[in-house]
């Protein structure tokens, strides 16, 4: 199941990347937004539409879980198998910004 | 419930109305109906949002053209739609994503008003100045609705087809029976044309629902500013023409040019133009006809593939294409694989064919080797009908 999941998931589109980081603590459908315009400064602003598929796939796949609060609506939050995927994916990603930023610098040096 | 949204709405703006009225005698609830047809989603929502600022709000839509409407105070409300129709064999996934939606859309201000009977489910929002006015607020999510909405009417005409097919096999089965029983020769005629007319009209149903679920995916991918915009005649006009030469084509392109519309798609008899500051440009048009002309004329071998029975080998197009952008033209549009369009500033490019193919008459390209087809049988079985009758 892992490995299925680390196929599926990883490399992670910015979307989902920003998503899970947003639901490290629970949040509602709107707060997620918000938080990842916020975070972002505006560059990435989620869909509603895009995010309620996301946020579908995510829960089925069982990356985050969804609990209802008093009034109803439903919080949000990552479980332990997606906080395992977003650590991956940002070693991942770290590699990646690595890998280009040495080679930028030694095209730089060379000219 | 959907009724009760509009009450607390109503009461809260009007708090003093009822107020004045709670002598116990309750407020005369005052309704309307009203019927219409609406082929456009954006024009069905716009028209919601009309009867809104009129002060009539939406509460029940039933088969698609009697809506019931309830009478409240004028204000600015929008209106939207999704559809939630669940597959055959649904996985968790397809089951939960309504529930998240609606969260996700009461969370943005958006109520449900009610549904139709295919499941396309009615929003209303308060407008609000500066916030996300828009049910679906990304490309990404618009496209994947207006997706949804051509697949479901798509499947709408196959529903038909499937039962012509169920029409026409009890026919063969009246048909037997009637053989079986001894019947007399020309036995339920009426029902052959009964199934007959039925086959004809769900295919060309079948036709028609497929072209619409193209307009409808087509203009629910915009916004609706977006879709205002596409409809304004300032901007965008299209033109219903039968042109039948080249040359005429192409005067009929400078003409628009000359208005300041240039072309950007076509179909047969459909020209579809954007207004542009761009002009000194000149159009031309090529075919696999014409492009084979000047191979032949190079000495160079045809474009010829005699596995290619629907004229899908885009060989000549490429070709076609190589040439012409080294005559300094560019590619404006393309007519379901018979013909492209060039438009180039006319004192930068140089002829693409010989202007003595101009007057040449545009069948195949126009309608393509098959519509000629039908079309000379249809003209020759007239021709001989008329005759033998």
């Amino acid at each position: 199941m892992e490995e299925k999941l680390q196929k599926k998931y990883i490399p992670m589109t910015e979307t989902t990347y920003y998503t899970l980081l947003s639901v490290t603590s629970p949040r509602h459908g709107y707060a997620i937004m918000q938080y990842v315009s916020e975070l972002t400064q505006g560059r990435i602003v989620l869909g509603t539409g895009t995010l309620y598929t996301m946020v579908g796939r995510l829960s089925a796949d069982g990356v985050i879980t969804a609990q209802s609060d008093a009034e109803g609506r439903k919080a949000y939050q990552i479980t332990e198998t997606g906080m395992k995927l977003l650590k991956k994916e940002t070693v991942r990603l770290k590699q990646q910004l690595t890998d280009g930023v040495n080679v930028l610098s030694k095209e730089a040096e060379m000219r | 419930m959907k009724e009760s949204y509009y009450e607390a709405e109503g009461n809260k703006e009007n708090g003093k109305a009822g107020a004045s009225d709670s002598g116990g005698r309750e407020i005369r609830r005052r309704r309307m109906r009203k019927y219409r047809l609406f082929t456009s989603f954006q024009k069905e929502c716009g028209w919601l949002e009309k009867m809104a600022s009129e002060g009539w709000f939406l509460t029940d839509i039933c088969l698609g053209v009697c809506y019931t409407f309830e009478r409240g105070e004028p204000r600015r409300l929008l209106y939207d739609i999704d559809r939630f129709r669940l597959p055959k064999n649904p996985t968790l996934e397809e089951i939960q994503h309504k529930e998240f939606f609606l969260e996700m859309a009461r969370e943005l201000g958006w109520h449900e008003v009610t549904h139709d009977e295919g499941m396309t489910y009615y929003f209303a929002k308060e407008y609000e100045e500066g916030g996300i006015n828009e049910l679906h607020n990304d490309p990404e999510s618009r496209r994947r609705r207006a997706a949804k909405f051509r697949e479901a009417i798509n499947k709408e005409g196959s529903h038909l087809v499937f039962w012509g097919l169920v029409v026409l096999l009890i026919d063969v089965g009246v048909k037997l029976i009637g053989a079986l029983l001894g019947e007399p020769d020309p036995y339920l005629v009426w029902y052959d044309w009964l199934a007959f007319a039925y086959v004809i009209f769900s295919n060309g149903f079948a036709v028609w629902c497929r072209r619409y679920g193209i307009r409808v995916e087509r203009e629910l991918r915009l916004t609706r500013a977006e879709w205002e915009a596409s409809r304004d005649p300032f901007v965008h006009r299209e033109v219903r023409k039968l042109i039948l030469t080249n040359r005429g084509l192409r005067r009929f392109l400078e003409e628009q040019e000359a208005q300041g519309f240039v072309l950007t798609a076509l179909t047969a008899t459909r020209y579809f133009f954007e207004r542009s500051g761009i002009s000194g440009q000149i159009y031309t048009m090529d075919s696999k006809r014409l492009v084979n002309k000047r191979l032949r004329a190079r000495q160079q071998r045809a474009i010829r593939d005699g596995k290619d029975w629907t004229g899908q080998n885009n060989d000549w197009e490429i070709e076609s294409v190589r040439e012409a952008e080294r005559l300094g033209w560019h590619f404006v549009c393309a007519l379901e694989n018979r013909a492209i369009i060039y438009r180039g500033v006319e004192k930068a490019v140089q002829l693409l064919n010989d202007p003595r193919y101009d007057k040449g008459f545009r069948g195949v390209s126009l309608i393509g080797e098959y519509g000629l087809l039908l079309l000379f049988s249809g003209a020759a079985g007239a021709v001989v009908g008329f005759f033998m009758g």
